[in-house]
Parts: C-alpha cells; structure tokens; sequence
C-alpha cells in the first residue's frame, strides 16, 4: 500500500505533547486492527459452522492439550519479547549506567 | 446497536472485508465518544468546574468562550479531543484505503451513456479559497482535488465517509436532511403544485447530491439543477444519481456568481453549505439565491443551528469542530444573525421565515463532534417567498 495522502491544515495538540497524542493515535490504529482480526475470526468460525464444518460449540469447549499449550506460552512469549523490547532495553542501558552524556562523551573521543 | 446500513447503489465504492470492518470500528469509535465521554465532560463540568465558577464569580458562564475558559484544559475535554480528531483520521483513511484501490475503475464507470440527468463541467472554474485552503473536516484532497482525469474519488470519500460520520442517523441514502426539507416545502407552500406544472429546482453546494435527490420524489416531474465547485464531487454525483434512477442536471459553477437567468427557479435551496464558505461567499450566496428565484418562488437555506440557541456549555462543545477538524467558518457562521443577513440579501422581512427542525428522528445523528445526543441538536432554516 502507497501511503495515504493526508488532510492539509494543523494536526492540533491536546495532551501534554505532539507525541502523547501521536501515540493515543497509534494505540487507536491499533486497536482498530485488532477489531479487524477480531472480525475476520468470527467470519471464519461462522462460515465454518454455517457449512458444518466445525460447530461453534466444538471451538468454544476446544481445551488445548499439553503439548498444545506448551507451543502457546513459547508463542506469547516470544511476541512478548517482541512487543516489550523497548523496556527491556531502557532497563540494560539503566543497569549499565548508559546515560545520553556517556554516549556523547563517546562520541567526542571517537571524534577527537 | 447497529447503524443503518448504507443503501447499496452501484457507483458506491467497493470494499473488502477488512476495510468495512474497519470502518464499522471507526463508527462504533464515534458512537462510544459520544455516548460515554462526552457525558463524561458534561459530569465533570456541571459537578466541580461550574460550581467553582459559580462561587467565584457569583454566576454560571454565561457564553461558550466562558466555559472554554475553565474547560480548555480538563484532562476528560483534552482526552476527547485527541481521540474525537483521531477518529476522524481513522475515518477517511478506512474509506480513503479502498477508494485509492478502486481509484481508475470507479472513475471509469461513472461515465454513463445515454444518461436520465446530466453533467456540466467547467474546467476554468476558480475554486474559492474557503474550499482551497485547508481540507475541510480533514478529508484529504477536500471537495476539489483532482488526482486524475475522471477522477471521482473526493465524491467516494465524501458518499461513504458520510454515512459513516453520521453514524448511518442520516438514513440508508444520507437524504434525511433532504427528506425533511423537501417534505416540508411540499407542505407549507402547496400552490408551488397548484398549476400542476413541473417545477424548476436549484440546490446549491450540492456535494454528491445526497440532499438533492429527494426533491425528486416531493417533486415529481420537477426538473432538477444542482451545482458545487468540485469536479470530483460532480462526476461522482453524477453517476450515483443515475444509478439510483433520478434524472439531476449536474453543473460545476460557484453558487456565489451562478450562471442562471434572473427569476429562473421555482425553488433553490442548500443544505449545510453556508458553514464551509465565508463571510463574503454566504452574502454573494444569499444575493444570487434571491436572483436566480422565481418572483413567488422559495428559498431556502438549512444549515445547523446557531450558537445562541445552546447552552454555554453545548456552545463550547459545538466549537471544537472550528480548530480541530479544519473548519474555518464553523464558528463565525454560528455567530451571524440570520434576521441581518436575510435582509442585506434583500428579502423583505414579512417574506421571510425561520424554522428550527429537530434533526435527531432516531437520536443517532450527530453533526458536529460535541453536540452529541438527542434533542439539543436542530437543524436551523432560513427561508423567504421571493
């Protein structure tokens, strides 16, 4: 997909910054997709039990057997480590003292 | 609860699954802010800020300026805003996504042989600055931009963005405000169809002609004229008139400088233009309405109502569509005394009428993004017999 084309004017600014409200709009965006998924799910289990294929009932008392939930929680996690990267990272750079000051003063000896 | 779905005409544009999903997301969006933190706002106001008010000044606020005043920077008012603008964007990017998509077929396709109505374009037409300058409530390339020859897309936007804007409150076809008004021409003034002679009827800032076709049915055998600036728009409303089976001469011109005859029109009417022009356009309007009017022929004009008919606090609410959904007339127009302008137009003040409609049939439809429930929102006509 090409990028949208935007509305001209000013974005307004209603939270404390540009991107508290930037990030409002993407939480939106994505809570907006997750409806999407959502949607195409309850096709798919509606259209399968509309062609007996798999009766709603079936899906909904479906408990996943050991090895089953073993392959979920890998999955939840990895798409945690995923999702969460960038607290994991603030919390090293914190561990190792990594401040914007040590890395400039990098900077100016690579520099120098 | 669910909306009213869109009437399915054949030049509406096509969508997959997941693009109405999305647009069904951005509709449930402006129902939940509406239903549940506008009145949030509301709480937040009458419980603590307006009793604090009353004590230091004596008084509650007395204008909408007043309430935004201590109202600007509540965390509720400023949490809405952003996810009321949000929504917004939401919006035409869900329509806008499947249009683009659609783009060259639809374009294709709304060039009808052997049409019922008609089209008239005027490609040296000057679009006015009050359409050129920002893109009015944020829908991109606004009314006029023309991406490509035979572009329809701005009508495609507008058709679907609409009916999701109004929550599907404006009917299947988003004719209610049509509807009303054609129905209340039809009975208030029955020697229009004493003669039994069809009718002439002109409608200003047509858009994609959603309040044009019903006249149609009020009128029957009327002979229908309708005009906007946007080429796009035309083009679009063109075929979706003819899809939908009613005969409308389409013409691309500027309702401030018409290229009519003088007394040439039984009826003209427009319907929420007025806020998206500016302060000389709507005199220049109200001149050449008068104009082009046959003597004994009605005008009229329906837009939404004035400040003064809210509360302080609704009026506040109202004025967020001014700054933050790129409505630049929205608030000087909502200050202008109709009385005055009918007159400096040249209506003589015993012709004139003025009318408040209730626009809320089914307590869905909300037109401005604060004013949200039931009953307090009216559509506001102004009217004259030439």
């Amino acid at each position: 997909m090409t990028a949208l084309p935007r509305a001209r004017g000013t974005r307004p600014v209603f939270l404390q910054s540009e991107q508290l409200d930037d990030l409002l709009a993407m939480v939106m965006a994505l809570t907006q997709e997750v409806a999407v998924l959502r949607e195409r799910c309850d096709t798919s289990e509606r259209l399968l039990a509309e062609k007996g294929v798999l009766p709603l009932a079936e899906i909904e008392a479906y408990r996943a057997d050991h090895a089953a939930e073993e392959a979920r929680e890998q999955w939840r996690q990895d798409y945690l480590d995923r999702v969460l990267y960038a607290v994991r990272a603030r919390a090293e750079q914190q561990a190792e003292d990594a401040t914007m000051a040590r890395y400039e003063q990098v900077i100016t000896e690579i520099g120098a | 609860m669910i909306m009213e779905t869109q009437f399915a005409h054949a030049a509406l544009p096509p969508a997959s699954a997941d693009d109405l999903a999305r647009q069904a997301f951005v509709q449930s969006l402006k129902l939940h802010l509406a239903r549940k933190v506008v009145p949030d706002i509301q709480t937040v106001y009458e419980r603590r800020v307006e009793p604090a008010f009353i004590k230091a000044h004596g008084r509650p606020p007395a204008t909408p300026h007043e309430v935004k005043g201590v109202m600007d920077d509540e965390y509720q008012y400023r949490l809405w805003g952003s996810l009321y603008r949000t929504a917004q964007e939401l919006l035409w990017n869900s329509v806008l996504e499947p249009v683009s998509r659609n783009a060259e077929a639809m374009a294709a396709s709304a060039h009808i042989e052997n049409p019922i109505g008609s089209l008239t374009l005027d490609p040296a037409l000057e679009i006015p600055r009050y359409v050129s300058a920002v893109d009015i409530h944020c829908m991109p390339g606004g009314y006029q931009t023309e991406r490509f020859e035979g572009d329809v897309t701005a009508g495609a936007l507008y058709d679907r963005g609409v009916h999701i804007y109004g929550m599907g409150g404006l009917g299947a076809r988003s004719d209610r405000m049509g509807q009303i008004i054609s129905r209340f021409l039809a009975t208030r003034f029955p020697a229009l169809q004493a003669e039994g002679r069809p009718l002439r009827i002109l409608d200003l800032g047509c858009s994609v002609g959603h309040s044009t076709l019903p006249y149609a049915e009020a009128f029957p055998g009327a002979e229908i004229h309708a005009i906007d600036v946007g080429a796009p728009m035309l083009r679009y409303a063109h075929a979706r008139a003819e899809a939908m089976g009613v005969p409308v001469h389409f013409h691309q011109m500027n309702a401030e400088a018409l290229a009519f005859p003088d007394d040439h029109f039984d009826i003209v009417v427009s319907h929420i233009l007025f806020h998206e022009t500016s302060n000389r356009a709507i005199r220049n309007i109200l001149k050449e309405s008068r104009r082009v009017a046959k003597p004994g022929g009605i005008v009229i004009h329906v837009e939404m109502c004035f400040l003064a008919s809210l509360t302080p606090f609704n009026g506040f609410m109202m004025l967020f569509d001014g700054p933050n959904n790129n409505e630049p007339f929205w608030e000087t127009y909502r200050k202008m005394d109709p009385h005055e302008l009918m007159a400096s137009a040249g209506f003589a003040p015993d012709r004139t009428f003025f009318q408040q409609f209730s626009r809320a049939y089914d307590g869905q439809t909300v037109f401005s993004a604060g004013v949200a429930d039931a009953g307090r929102g009216t559509w506001q006509l102004l009217g004259a017999v030439k």
